[in-house]
């Protein structure tokens, strides 16, 4: 690999989760040159050195006024546009990440593909089709639509989906002297000192859903102050100026204010020097992450910890006890109950424990019954994982959620080897409450019937493309392959069905879904056998899933096995 | 004698003033007159051709024949160009024709290379004159008066776009509202709710600016409506049968407009037109306009409809443009409710009505959430709240008036007027008290202050748009404040009193809703008229961009393919790009890139 180009014309957030790969392509490919594609609204953003070669910032409000603009007519704006990506086409490229689902760069690869490499992401087909290439990149596509029983988090998807293993688990985020510098200038101007315990809020967020009300925010600052005589800084870009003032004006004890005061960089060193940030799920959340500073990250709405809360051992995630939690991207939501249930105390109550440098365990779970409260750490194969601070009764979709991402670890190679099922309830009992064993021993026997109905369709389909296979070679037999083509046909919708009527068969329903639709055109020959190893692929995930629970259902039934489990 | 010479002549028969100018004035080397193929000059002005290279009499021909001149009774030129596209319009029509030319060095240079003798006599020029005078000029006033054809000559809009930009406000400023009996608005209802009475306003006002309207009252199938919904228990039936009985009321709306022939249909939120009966009218060239005085977050029944309308008016500003943005809107406008100074006036009230709704606190509306939650701290006031849902309210029952029945229009103008403290708190459902940054205001606070009743309302950003606070109102930011101030004001009868009259002044002269529909029409009428101009309604035809294009750019296939006077966008470009292809090419991915970034429109 020598040239690779990253697309990734995301929010600040995308671009720091982004970086554990960026390291990682460098370690793996040795002397690589790497191109990124970055929105232009915050090109400004400093990534550490050595991590890109080049920036091209793609300046999407630009060139949308541009089209706007009535003094181009349309083959000058053709041009234009023409323009910017010929700009790519100078170099060709072996590999190209297409990082967010983003129908500008479905476009962008497919246009830079056309001169060869590989891509992995969307990308168009020459009839006109979106399909997705490489195999982890349907895990990252469809994280969305199964959140419930996954619990990769994006930093770890991007990087299994450049196939590469960074050496250190970190966000990267330059540190610069400009920045520094406007740190100590600000804090002295606050008259800050080096003993002062500094607490860093931020209320902003890219929508009213995931923030949490800006008079809480403005409690808490008042709490800290009072109780443990914090120094707070209210943090926020310039747009969320209207935002960060109601928070002021609402405090009772001045704070100090940096909305829209700071640089991308000048907010970097800004943070890194608070003990701590409390935060909506923002792009400042993860710049503190990245800059070494802890996080109590506040997941409201469609925001969902476990795909992007904070990228480092020690944060503090806390979320509100309601069963619509995470809503859909799309949902409409009138009464925002999952962020009125996070309440001032209980924040409070985490500042002060990390304030006086406190286990976890010195915290009384009556003070925390309307919200669920998670502690972020890598787990033993260097995955982030959010894992509850007390011992919540264990949901099915959260038992699920284990058993798939185990699958997934093996499958994508991050564990070699499964774990024996002892060890998986081990893991999951040392967490979560999950007594007792019969009830979830007759739920892992009553999961065993949707996925051997899986199987079957599966297999079912795999024959006869085997069978369509061989009568491509008999030309006169052609009307008879085509037959057996609608009965596949018929099986894929079976299965479509059985994901709907069973939800936990849905992570690979969706899967195979996607991956026919992204089969490209070909001979009657060439199509049936990609369509056998996307059925083959799914069949192997099918059997491993109920062997997974064949095993487990086995471990439950021995005597005392949660017992000892969660001693 | 000189070409230039002999064209002044001519021009001195017509407009000696003019002639004398030209005389006198010089040329700058920013033009550069090259011959066409076809012999004839033409021009670049800064770098920009006035008209083809290949032939541009025949080109003029076919720019002017996009116009139905045929019932014109006069014509309007924007641009002189060096002449050629009015002499084809002088080749079609026999009406007055005045061509208004933004840089007289343009007209010289047209004098000094083509022969114009048989034009400059017979129209009248109107060299650089000033936009705002323009009406003054008795030719140009006699053509507006004849609603005239308006030709807008492209090429010459970009050698002065800013002027030409002033002058379609101005054309269209005295257009359509100088005889605006002519711009004929059909307003459609909804059946019940807070819509019903601001389609009633909007009409009134409309009339008021000397439209001619037709009110579609759909209030008196209210009833029907209920009825159906409480004899049918099921979803099953009430969903299938109040989609058709939605279906037939927008069938009849289609047909009323088929005999008032609206140049604009105004739907009120809720208006049940369906998107077939909005596409007919788009098809038929009935502008539509929807005008959403709801809260968008609360109700998202606009998703559907959003894209079918041709305006949308909303009460809310940037966030709900950008999201309306997102559904393919791109034509959004800001336009708050407002107040009727001929209903919304201080009530006459007998000792009864005194005794009735006097009251030192009072509240019409709904009972909602937020509202219940903060009116439950000022039951130890005299505090009387009107309207559905108090009397169930645990805790506020006791101030429920009549049963917690609806109240009529003209019992809410004796409840204003009766009361020393008319309360004004914006709905919220998940707010218990004042929702900070609330973005829009309410009807009731421009109905109260041109009832002359005193308010105290929610602060919210945008209140500050339209009163001042302390001066025109009152405002309070949670229980505490509210409290703080009632306890005042109660006190002060006299600041009452002086702030309900200022907020009276301001209300009856700038929040009517007649100024509302002015500006309503302003932009829908002139809208077009300015995009006739701005973008040039040849400026994008297949003629016009292929002259553009070489022969070995990406788009020229296509655009060969075209009609050449077929008015060209980026999706028929798309489409026939699919169409003639079986498989994608790089200029149907650049304009599919090209396409993307307009829908997406702004990110921040």
């Amino acid at each position: 690999m020598k040239n690779i180009l990253v697309l990734q014309n995301a929010r600040i957030g995308d671009m720091l989760q982004a970086t554990p790969m960026l390291r990682g392509l460098k370690e793996t490919y040795h002397g690589c040159h790497v191109t990124m594609l970055v929105n232009r609204l915050f090109g400004e953003l400093e990534l550490e050195d050595g991590l890109v070669d080049e920036v091209v910032q793609f300046d999407q409000n630009g060139l949308y006024e541009l089209l706007q603009n009535d003094t181009m007519n349309l083959v000058e704006k053709y041009d234009h546009i023409k323009g910017f990506v010929a700009q790519f086409q100078t170099r060709t490229y072996d590999l190209i990440l297409n990082l967010p689902s983003d129908a500008n760069n479905h476009l962008l690869s497919t246009l830079l593909s056309k001169h060869g490499g590989e891509v992995r992401g969307g990308v168009f087909t020459a009839d006109r089709a979106l399909v997705l290439k490489h195999p982890t990149m349907f895990l990252f596509y469809t994280m969305s639509e199964i959140r419930e029983f996954n619990r990769f988090n994006l930093v770890d998807l991007l990087t299994l989906c450049a196939g590469v293993r960074p050496d250190e688990r970190r966000l990267h985020m330059a540190r610069t002297a400009e920045g520094e510098a406007f740190a100590d200038r600000f804090l002295a101007a606050h008259s800050v000192g080096d003993g002062d315990f500094l607490v860093a809020l931020q209320p902003g967020a890219s929508e009213e859903r995931k923030r949490w009300r800006p008079d809480r925010f403005a409690e808490l600052a008042d709490a800290l102050k009072e109780r443990m005589g914090a120094r707070v800084i209210i943090c926020g870009s310039s747009a969320e100026l209207p935002l960060g003032q109601e928070v002021i004006r609402r405090a009772k004890h001045s704070v100090i204010d940096a909305v829209g005061k700071t640089s991308l960089s000048g907010l970097a060193s800004l943070l890194s020097r608070c003990a701590l940030l409390v935060t909506n799920d923002t792009g400042t959340m993860h710049m503190a992450t990245a800059v070494g500073t802890r996080v109590i990250d506040l997941s409201t709405g469609p925001v969902y910890f476990r795909e992007t809360g904070p990228y480092a051992e020690g944060s503090f995630v806390v979320q509100g006890d309601i069963d619509c939690f995470p809503c859909h991207f799309t949902a409409v939501c009138h009464h925002l109950s999952c962020r009125e249930l996070i309440t001032v105390p209980m924040v409070a109550r985490l500042v002060e424990l990390i304030k006086q440098g406190l286990p976890p365990s010195a915290l009384n779970p009556r003070d925390f019954s309307t919200v669920r409260l998670y502690a972020s750490r890598f787990n033993d194969v260097g995955r982030i994982e959010f894992l509850p601070v007390f011992r919540y009764a264990l949901s099915d979709a959260e038992f699920m959620s284990f058993v798939y991402t185990h699958m997934w670890e093996v499958i994508h190679g991050l564990r070699r080897h499964p774990m024996a099922a002892s060890d998986l309830l081990s893991e999951i009992g040392q967490y979560y409450d999950v007594s007792p064993a019969t009830r979830l021993r007759e739920y892992c026997a009553s999961m065993l019937r949707p996925f051997r109905e899986l199987s079957a369709c599966l297999d079912e389909a795999i024959q006869r493309l085997q069978r369509v296979q061989q009568l491509c070679h008999h030309p006169t037999e052609a009307a008879l392959a085509m037959s057996l083509c609608s009965e596949i046909t018929a099986v894929l919708e079976r299965v479509i069905i059985l994901g709907r009527v069973h939800s936990v068969l849905k992570p690979l329903t969706i899967h195979l879904r996607l991956l026919i639709d992204s089969q490209e055109e070909g001979a009657l020959h060439e199509v049936a056998a990609e369509y056998e190893s996307a059925y083959r692929s799914i069949a192997d995930q099918s059997l491993f899933m109920t062997r997974s629970l064949e095993r487990l259902e086995e471990e439950l039934a021995k005597p005392g096995c949660l017992t000892a489990a969660t001693v | 004698m000189t070409l230039f010479e002999k064209n002044l002549e001519a021009l001195e028969r017509s407009d000696a003033t003019l002639a004398a100018r030209m005389r006198n004035l010089t040329l700058m080397d920013n033009s550069r007159i090259i011959p066409a193929r076809s012999g004839e000059p033409t021009a670049e002005w800064n770098n920009k051709l006035l008209h083809s290279r290949y032939e541009p009499s025949r080109e003029a021909g076919r720019f002017i024949d996009q116009y139905d001149l045929s019932k014109a009774t006069a014509v309007v030129m924007a641009g002189f160009g060096l002449g050629y596209h009015v002499r084809e319009a002088l080749k079609r029509v026999a009406v007055p024709l005045v061509v208004v030319e933004a840089v007289p060095e343009i007209l010289r240079l047209a004098m000094e290379y083509v022969d114009l003798t048989d034009v400059l006599g017979r129209v009248r020029i109107l060299a650089a004159a000033p936009i705002a005078e323009l009406h003054r000029q008795p030719d140009l006033q006699a053509s507006l008066n004849d609603s005239p054809v308006i030709i807008p000559h492209t090429a010459s809009l970009h050698c002065a776009p800013e002027y030409y930009a002033d002058l379609a406000r101005e054309l269209d400023r005295r257009r359509p509202l100088q005889r605006p009996g002519q711009v004929r608005v059909m307003v459609a209802s909804p059946l019940h709710g807070g819509s019903l009475p601001i389609a009633r306003y909007a009409a009134q006002a409309l009339r008021k600016v000397g439209c001619s309207v037709e009110l579609l009252d759909f209030s008196p199938f209210h009833g029907a409506f209920q009825t159906s919904q409480a004899l049918l228990r099921e979803s099953m039936h009430n969903g299938p049968l109040t989609n058709q009985f939605t279906q037939w009321l927008s069938a009849m709306a289609y047909a009323r407009a088929q005999e008032f022939k609206p140049d604009l249909v105004l739907a009120l939120a809720q208006a049940p037109l369906t998107k077939e009966c909005l596409r007919k009218f788009r098809s038929e060239r009935i502008r539509t306009a929807l005008w959403f005085v709801e809260n968008y977050k609360c109700f998202n029944y606009w998703r559907d409809l959003a894209a079918e309308y041709d305006y949308f008016l909303t009460i809310q500003n940037s966030a709900f443009h950008e999201e309306l943005r997102r559904h393919g809107v791109f034509r959004a406008y800001y336009l708050p409710t407002a107040c009727d100074p001929d209903f919304h006036q201080p009530a006459l009230l007998s000792a009864e009505d005194s005794q009735r709704y006097g009251a030192d606190i009072s509240f019409a509306g709904l009972a909602y959430y937020n509202r219940k939650a903060l009116f439950e701290g000022l039951t130890d006031f005299n505090l009387k709240l009107w309207g559905p849902g108090w009397s169930a309210a645990s805790g506020l029952d006791s101030c429920a008036q009549n049963q917690g029945r609806e109240f009529d229009e003209a019992e809410m103008l004796k409840i204003f007027s009766a009361s020393k403290i008319n309360l004004n708190l914006h709905s919220s459902t998940y707010y218990a008290g004042v929702e900070p940054n609330g973005d829009f205001v309410n009807p009731r606070l421009f109905e109260l202050a041109a009832c002359g009743a005193f308010q105290l309302v929610d602060d919210r950003p945008p209140l500050r748009e339209f009163f001042e606070p302390g001066e025109e109102v009152a405002c309070f930011e949670d229980l505490s404040s509210l409290r703080q101030q009632i306890r005042f004001y109660l006190n002060h009868p006299e600041e009452r009193a002086r702030l309900a009259i200022n907020a009276q002044r301001r209300a009856r002269s700038e929040h009517t809703y007649e100024a509302r529909m002015k500006q309503m029409l302003s932009w829908i009428f002139s809208e077009s008229v300015l995009a006739e101009l701005s973008q040039g309604r040849n400026r994008e035809t297949a003629a016009y961009l292929s002259e553009r294009a070489s022969p070995d750019h990406a788009l020229y296939p296509l655009l060969s393919q075209c009609v050449p006077q077929r008015r060209i966008t980026i999706d028929d470009l798309l489409s026939d790009s699919m169409r003639s292809a079986r498989h994608q090419t790089e200029p149907e991915l650049v304009l599919r890139l090209m396409k993307n970034l307009l829908v997406e429109g702004h990110k921040r």
